[in-house]
């Protein structure tokens, strides 16, 4: 059985190109979310424009190998999670991009990750 | 949200606000391998039920279904589990079920029909489908370079799937109907109502109502299709659950049997009957078990009589079956333990030994220790062989020492063996003899040493231990705190990378990468070395596209030269076809470059076109006599299968053991990777031929007991035709035969000694 093309839709990333992409999440507003895990970021891609969220670092917005990645929550509440794996934490961002929060770092107990890669949100 | 915490074997349920509210799973190896040399989960290994299986070996990805179940892809324990709402585990895809196995899922989506969707490790994407996702149909990408992301989409978008194909361009697919029930099941499709959960439910109550209502063509054709399945993941040793539930048929249709005789159901005959055919079929696995000296089969086994037990009408239970089940419990655990307790016995009167002996003669140290590694799995012989140590006697049982083992000889005995160095070496020796569990054992305990150097030295032999168990994500962890301690772990880390890469563990690969740039201090030399990791990665784990697009970046940094060396490399990644187009290319635009030409050699061999490869080998040599071509050469011919011919170009390489021509290596490994009778035959005549051409040469052959019968006729006719040649047998490991063939007077220890 054969994959059937659809559509392409190009995005216009700027810097390094997309090496491979990890994740996608996709909103009901036709936003796609995507963590180019290579290049250590996230891009949001809103038809035609791209935002770039996060470069490589340990700094609350930045990641080491973004994985998976989940859009959660309703109305305003609504969140962006990234497993940031190599930071070993998980951080949330607005829908737009906007860093809200982090948590997590490196260990087996409670609030404790060792290499975080995927994510449900509750209502999914 | 719920959090697939990888490395922690375990999904954590975090509430909106962030406060941690529980997690589940735990680490579990379902790998043979795996499972004997940790001794964590060796304990874990002795099942009560099947909550044994309830755990996870780092896995990659999971969904959610829409009745709130988990499905985890269990990357490392090669299976697809559904974790009902209750905890219960179950088995979607078992370990290497399907043909071809699915190997490592790494991927899932979810579809909107309820297809689940899963990619494995090599890029293979596979649609499972129907009734508990039985039907499983392999999906074919429309680019070969299309790596996929998946991604279900909502609204307009449903069941679309991403694909990405490098450039920067997102392609949004879509797959077809799955033609139901075309494609061979993976797993045995439910009989109407009877399914595995079923048969496993109803045999915990006793379910002989539900037996009555089976018509015996039922149980056949299910029995048939158990048996079908689980003789392939048998030997896996995983799929016992179908094993087991075949067990229960067979007790259940026997029971029918007997019924639609006249016989009583419930009654003495019946069940009597029935205990004879679990015992038959319990022998049966056993045996099994015995010869593939499976130490968890064996563990398993003895549990099954156990449950068969609890089937048995009350009255009969206890002396019927009891007595029997008693027997084989006894022995089984008597072998079981004795053996481990040996194990851990000569491990301590190793040490307390070696406390002592460091005064005696080095060679005899050696001697004791190379007979602890030959007879690893025979620990009571090997605990002899110490006990030796103390008296005057050789014993007639301690093997001759090998060939290969005279350079450490002469090593220890130049630098004064002391006995923690003995004990590395010990552990040297398992390593280089292939006993890599007795090397993990004992290295263990040396890491332990209050001996700061010593300590370190075991942790990074550890290292190639643990590759060599391929146990690849805990030897990225080992890269990860030695490098921290210590940047000299940088060329061992390197090792590490290549082996994780030749192990399709590309991930793994890059993050060695990642952790040998950081610890670098001198990045000049390192990253060359994580530039091609990271191609070769890239281009395996993605599409070459991506890889070219990464060999961009390092173009700004990296000489021109060693860019297009890497390039050569990676061209061959991805389909042949593709790459022998790419390969000539880059013969064609860089002729005098060296490097492509053997890329280039390679994919033609690959393709059958020995020839060829042969004839641009021989050009690359013109042009550049000082790059070595030899294990390419010997790559080909072995491929072609033409071993005299790879032994001779063998003998052109540098030789691995001083006085040991490579030709006698290469004829071993040559003869490892033969199986079947004419090929033997042929190696052997071959073999005759070459010693007959080269003086004082001499071959040694390693054979697998299996093998044994048909090899020895072959060298007995050799030994018979000529009286020039001299064949000596000797067992070799708990295993295997060794056979010496050479010369009359030859004697490889005193040519090695020299």
């Amino acid at each position: 059985m054969k994959l059937e093309f659809l559509d392409s839709i190009p995005i216009d990333a700027p810097g390094d190109p997309i090496l491979k992409i990890h994740s996608l999440a996709w909103a009901d507003d036709g936003r796609v979310y995507l963590s180019d895990e290579f290049n250590h970021r996230v891009l949001i891609v809103d038809g035609n424009a791209v935002t770039v969220v996060g470069a490589r670092g340990g700094e609350p917005g930045q990641f080491w190998y973004p994985r998976g990645l989940c859009l959660a929550g309703k109305g305003a509440d609504r969140k962006l999670i990234v497993c940031d794996a190599w930071n070993h934490r998980i951080q949330r961002f607005a829908p737009s991009g906007e860093f809200i929060d982090s948590f997590g770092s490196i260990g087996d107990g409670d609030d404790r990750f060792h290499e975080p890669v995927a994510v449900i949100g509750d209502d999914d | 949200m719920w959090i697939l915490d990888r490395c922690n074997n375990r999904i954590c349920h975090y509430l909106p606000d962030g406060a941690a509210a529980g997690h589940f799973g735990q680490r579990m190896t379902l790998d043979e391998e795996e499972r004997r040399n940790d001794p964590v989960d060796e304990l874990r290994a002795i099942p009560c039920d099947s909550s044994v299986e309830r755990g996870f070996n780092y896995p990659l990805a999971f969904v959610r279904e829409p009745g709130g179940e988990f499905l985890v892809a269990d990357t490392g324990n090669r299976r697809i589990v559904r974790i009902s709402l209750d905890g219960t585990f179950s088995n979607i895809v078992p370990l290497d079920a399907g043909e071809p196995p699915l190997f490592h899922p790494v991927a899932l989506a979810l579809l909107p029909d309820g297809g689940l969707l899963v990619e494995s490790v090599d890029r293979r994407l596979l649609l499972l489908h129907g009734s508990n996702f039985c039907f499983a149909t392999p999906i074919e990408l429309v680019d070969r370079n299309l790596t996929t992301a998946f991604l279900v989409g909502p609204g307009t978008q449903a069941g679309a799937i991403a694909g990405y194909q490098g450039d920067n361009i997102l392609n949004i697919c879509h797959l077809p109907e799955p033609e139901g029930g075309t494609k061979p099941p993976l797993l045995p499709e439910p009989i109407e109502s009877i399914n595995l959960a079923d048969i496993e439910k109803s045999s915990r109550c006793l379910g002989t109502d539900y037996v009555h209502g089976l018509t015996s063509e039922k149980v056949q054709d299910f029995l048939r299709r158990s048996i079908q399945v689980s003789q392939k993941s048998l030997q896996r040793l995983a799929d016992i659950e179908t094993q087991y539930c075949a067990e229960v048929i067979a007790h259940f249709a026997a029971v029918t049997t007997a019924e639609r005789n006249g016989e009583p159901p419930d009654g003495l005959t019946g069940s009597i009957h029935s205990s004879k055919v679990a015992e038959a079929r319990i022998k049966v696995i056993m045996r099994g078990a015995e010869r593939r000296g499976a130490r968890r089969m064996f563990v398993k086994a003895l549990s099954m009589p156990v449950r068969l037990l609890t089937l048995l009408p009350p009255a009969l239970r206890e002396s019927t079956l009891k007595g029997a089940v008693a027997d084989y419990r006894n022995l089984l655990a008597g072998e079981f333990e004795a053996r481990k307790n040996d194990y851990e016995q000569t491990i301590g009167l190793l040490k307390e030994k070696l406390a002592d002996i460091a005064t005696l003669d080095t060679g005899i140290v050696l001697h004791g220790l190379l007979g602890v590694i030959f007879l690893h799995d025979y620990m009571r012989v090997a605990v002899e062989c110490l006990q030796w140590l103390d008296g005057d006697e050789t014993p007639e049982a301690l093997p001759p020492l090998p060939v290969c083992l005279a350079p450490y000889r002469t090593y220890a005995s130049e630098h004064e063996m002391l006995p923690r160095n003995a004990l590395e070496l010990f552990a040297r020796l398992s390593y280089e003899w292939g006993a890599y569990d007795a090397a993990d054992a004992i290295l263990k305990t040396l890491a332990n040493s209050p001996d700061p150097v010593i300590a370190k030295r075991a942790r990074w032999l550890g290292l190639d231990t643990t590759l060599a168990l391929n146990r690849i994500d805990k030897a990225v962890d080992v890269v990860r705190n030695e490098l921290a301690a210590d940047p000299g772990f940088i060329e061992h880390a390197s090792r590490a990378a290549y082996h994780s890469l030749s192990v399709g563990r590309f991930s793994c690969g890059i993050m060695i990468a990642d952790l040998i740039d950081n610890a670098a201090v001198d990045h000049e030399k390192t990253s060359a070395d994580t530039a091609m990791i990271r191609a070769m990665a890239m281009a395996h784990r993605c599409s070459y596209l991506s890889a070219q697009a990464l060999l961009k970046k390092f173009a700004s940094f990296l000489p021109p030269a060693f860019i297009r060396q890497i390039e050569s490399v990676v061209a061959l990644a991805g389909p042949l076809d593709e790459s022998l187009e790419r390969l000539s290319r880059m013969v064609a635009d860089w002729p005098d470059e060296p490097g492509p030409r053997l890329q280039m050699a390679i994919a033609q061999a690959l393709a059958g076109d020995f020839d060829a490869a042969v004839a641009t080998l021989d050009e690359e040599t013109r042009r550049w006599p000082s790059v070595s071509c030899s294990y390419v050469r010997v790559m080909i011919e072995r491929l072609r299968g033409a071993f005299s011919d790879a032994i001779v170009e063998g003998a052109g390489s540098p030789d691995l053991f001083p006085g040991v021509p490579s030709a006698a290596v290469e004829c071993v490994v040559a003869a490892m990777a033969v199986n079947d009778e004419p090929r033997i035959v042929a190696l052997l005549t071959e073999l005759n031929a070459l010693l007959e051409s080269h003086p004082g040469w001499y071959g040694i052959l390693y054979f697998t007991e299996d093998q044994q019968g048909l090899v020895s006729d072959g060298l007995q006719k050799i030994a018979a035709s000529s009286d020039r040649y001299r064949v000596e047998k000797e067992s070799f490991g708990p295993r295997g035969v060794r056979y010496k063939i050479g010369p009359p007077d030859f004697d490889p220890e005193e040519r090695l000694g020299q």
